[in-house]
């Protein structure tokens, strides 16, 4: 019971910290785009207009839509509106921000767990195999993890383009099918872009499970559990590879904030309606609410898999729990 | 479909049926996503696929600085504009200019269609079009300036609208029609509350957007507007627009039969010739270095029309119309436009160095000189290798033509700088009353306010006449001969279109657009 208690409290430590400097980090992060998107050329009536517009027209626009206030202004009047929810419309097309991401969210999260999926289902297993075989194994899967870290994934994904869905016809180029209107279409349109996406992280969490089982096996303990007569497979994934999980945590934490910038080419190479190209669309068209909107889903999945990542380590390690 | 029979319970046995499973599920998918057969016996109508490389600034079309393809899906035009350039009947039936104490050209008239309505249900009234006239022309649109400064526009019956003008305007009925989106009039409900525009339609057109089956930027669903004036111009079930930024993988998506029609561009032509596609293409823009400095206060060599002319010589066109576009370019010495083109000009400036060092050197600039242009990119087709190529034939007769980068954002601020006295210039081929108002005194694009008087006088002769080509003709030779201009050449504006579609028609004399409403399925 005190162990409970206790692994409840540093649960609720946690969680209460992480949420505490998530909103810390939401003001600074948001202000901050503000200042970033200020310094860069152009606004979004100029993005309106066009590059030929008449000066006079183009002066019109930038004061109906708020842009000739400071932007310490600008900042705090969207903040105001963002508190109680309201994260405007966007300065072009006044379609609802929230609007806007919502109807994209589902497709860069399909993308991610897709990915992160095939990463942990494929990557574990690829460099646990490397690290159990070593030897020849071991150089065929640092081989495989270096070609695939090697390739670029717009590159990637037009091969995979070109073979599978030009030539074979077994996968869509390109869109997105909500998987209410037909799962078997989500699946099978998520099938390219997922495997575009996740090369690279298949390669990092293998390369990365290799070392960490190496080491792991080369522990004192794993020396002394041989020698107790255990069971190689309770070895390898009872102890070696739960040892070795504390390292591939962090990894795979800091490769879900990476998938969510892959996301940016993929969506890109596939025409999928994700956050990611609404984000590349949304700086470039200097579509300040659009930018916000993102930039606060963007930081609160950061804050939520850094908060995971922490709760993960205080259940994989009692002495974070009792520290 | 090939399916593997031979099996046994054995793990490779097991593996195989799952691998058999997964390719027989692949091709069931695929053909269910790919839309053909599949979405031809949902409905007696195809679906019809295009591509655009693209989205729309704006779903208003005040406030979209786009005409054509798209809006033409939801809306239909107040004046239809013909291939041809002629105009037709689309929302209105009869139009004219009216005899006005102000002068010509100042009082114009259209009379509506009584059966339409709107998608929303709404009539197509007299009123309804002059409260979206009225609203157009203060939304701070691109297209708002191009009818003057306050604009009326008065219903004087239920189906006849007057336009009441401050300047003489030649040619209302195209800014009506298709290329200049004042026609494509929406609904009061939308003209009152525009914030209805962010996830709808609110055209007389044959279709209107599925707010629920579309997201922004990426994918529009129309579906058939049940209240269209005639429902036998709805030939498709529905109208599916793609937005591919990619170039090769918009092509990629029309060879997987993802897509039926779509606007490419000269870097994928080629595959898309080689693939079997149909490529419809029209000129749609020239691409000039426009010498704004004309006067010579900042470059003084460009005061004297022999240096300006040296440069139109110097420049080998056809070359780079070979080099950089082959067949989807055209060499041209006159700025185009669609109604004051005189063949003589287009090939005015020959390819000739020796003639323009001659020039040079009777203008008092024998060794040259130098100057420098800001490439932004802003509007241009062919990049930094055009101007590149540009800089080498100036500098074979002894001119140094020096190229700043810019980000497209700093275009206006350059311009404006007075620093460069030069600089790349795109214009579409459109009429005269579009090209020059920029370029002319006071005028955004003419940063140290040259005139010409007797181009002016020519451009507010024909503002006031009748045919106003008969005065812009010559206001255009006189640019050409001035050599206000260095016009290198037009490109051409590419549609894809698969063997399903018929009639989508790209001419000069619109703009090169395409417009839906016209295509069919075969």
């Amino acid at each position: 019971v005190v162990s409970q208690v206790s692994a409840g409290g540093a649960f609720a430590r946690v969680v209460t910290r992480r949420l505490g400097l998530g909103i810390l980090l939401l003001c600074i992060i948001t202000a901050l785009s503000f200042v970033l998107v200020s310094l860069t050329p152009g606004d979004a009536a100029h993005t309106i207009l066009g590059d030929f517009a008449d000066p006079g027209t183009y002066q019109a626009l930038r004061h109906s839509l708020g842009l000739d206030e400071p932007v310490y202004v600008q900042w705090a009047a969207w903040a105001e509106k963002a508190v109680q929810g309201d994260l405007g419309r966007s300065l072009l097309n006044s379609e609802p921000v929230t609007h806007a991401i919502n109807a994209r969210l589902p497709v860069t999260f399909s993308l991610i767990a897709g990915a992160l999926l095939v990463t942990l289902a494929v990557g574990i297993p690829l460099g646990v195999f490397g690290a159990v075989r070593g030897g020849l194994a071991s150089r065929i899967v640092d081989g495989l993890t270096l070609i695939a870290f090697s390739l670029p994934t717009f590159w990637i994904g037009a091969v995979l383009i070109a073979i599978f869905a030009v030539k074979l016809r077994w996968f869509p180029a390109t869109g997105y099918v909500s998987p209410t209107e037909s799962p078997l279409a989500w699946l099978f349109g998520l099938v390219l872009p997922v495997v575009a996406l996740a090369l690279h992280s298949v390669a990092v969490i293998a390369k990365q499970t290799r070392e960490a089982m190496l080491d792991a096996l080369s522990s004192e303990h794993i020396r002394m559990a041989w020698a107790t007569g255990i069971s190689p497979t309770s070895i390898y994934y009872r102890h070696a590879l739960r040892n070795a999980a504390m390292r591939l945590v962090t990894i795979v934490g800091l490769l879900v904030v990476g998938l969510m910038g892959g996301t940016v080419l993929v969506e890109a190479v596939f025409a999928l309606p994700g956050l990611g190209g609404l984000a590349v669309s949304a700086t470039s068209a200097h579509d300040l609410p659009m930018i916000q909107g993102v930039v606060v889903y963007f930081t609160a999945v950061v804050v939520v898999v850094n908060l995971a990542i922490d709760l993960a380590y205080t259940w994989l390690d009692p002495r974070v729990r009792t520290s | 479909m090939p399916l593997i029979v031979e099996m046994s319970f054995t793990w490779l046995g097991v593996k195989r049926c799952l691998l058999a499973l997964f390719i027989g599920m692949a091709s069931v998918a695929s053909t269910a996503c790919l839309g053909g057969p599949a979405s031809q016996t949902q409905s007696a109508k195809p679906v019809l696929r295009i591509g655009l490389p693209l989205p729309p600034t704006s779903l208003d079309p005040a406030k979209d600085s786009n005409a054509g393809l798209f809006k033409d899906i939801s809306y239909t035009s107040i004046i239809h504009i013909n291939p041809d350039g002629t105009f037709g009947p689309a929302l209105a039936t009869s139009w004219k200019y009216l005899d006005s104490p102000k002068g010509p050209n100042r009082e114009f008239e259209f009379t509506l269609r009584s059966d339409a309505k709107f998608s929303n249900g709404e009539p197509v009234t007299a009123q309804a079009a002059a409260g979206w006239l009225t609203y157009f022309a203060g939304a701070h649109g691109y297209f708002a300036i191009q009818m003057g400064p306050d604009p009326v526009f008065e219903a004087t019956s239920s189906d006849t609208v007057q336009i009441h003008l401050q300047v003489p305007h030649p040619n209302i009925p195209r800014l009506l029609a298709e290329v200049d989106n004042w026609g494509w009039v929406a609904a009061p409900q939308a003209v009152a509350n525009p914030d209805l525009f962010a996830l709808n339609t609110y055209g007389a057109g044959p279709y209107m957007l599925d707010g629920s089956r579309s997201v922004s930027n990426d994918h529009y669903t129309f579906v058939p507007n049940p209240y269209y004036f005639d429902p036998a111009g709805i030939k498709f079930s529905e109208v599916d627009v793609k937005i591919i930024g990619v170039p090769s993988t918009l092509l990629q998506a029309m060879q997987a039969d993802q897509i039926d029609v779509a606007i490419g561009d000269a870097s994928t032509a080629a595959s898309a010739s080689a693939a079997g596609l149909t490529i419809n293409s029209a000129p749609v823009a020239t691409q000039s270095l426009f010498i704004a400095d004309w006067n010579g206060s900042l470059v003084k060599p460009f005061g004297d029309q022999r240096v300006r002319q040296a440069m139109n010589y110097a420049v080998d066109r056809k070359a780079i119309v070979d080099g950089l576009l082959g067949q989807y370019g055209h060499v041209t010495s006159e700025v185009a436009s669609v109604d004051s083109m005189d063949p003589q000009y287009t090939s005015y400036y020959t390819y000739d160095p020796d003639k323009a060092r001659s020039l040079l050197g009777a203008a008092g600039y024998p060794d040259g000189f130098s100057f420098s242009i800001v490439d932004t990119g802003a509007g241009q087709a062919l990049g930094d290798n055009l101007w590149q190529a540009v800089a080498k034939y100036f500098d074979a007769v002894g001119i140094h033509m020096e190229i700043k980068v810019d980000p497209p954002q700093d275009w206006q601020s350059d311009i404006l700088s007075k620093n460069y006295a030069a600089f790349p210039y795109s214009s579409g081929i459109q009429p005269v009353f579009i090209i020059w108002p920029p370029i002319s005194p006071g005028g955004g694009l003419n940063p140290f306010n040259n005139s010409d008087p007797q181009m002016n006088q020519f451009y507010s002769a024909g503002l006031a006449s009748s045919a106003p080509s008969d005065q812009w003709k010559p206001m255009y030779g006189r640019m050409t001969e001035q050599g206000y201009f260095i016009p290198l050449l037009t490109y051409d504006y590419l549609y894809y279109i698969d063997k399903k579609v018929d009639g989508v028609v790209v001419s000069d004399k619109r703009v090169a657009f395409a417009f839906p409403q016209e295509w069919s399925p075969k």
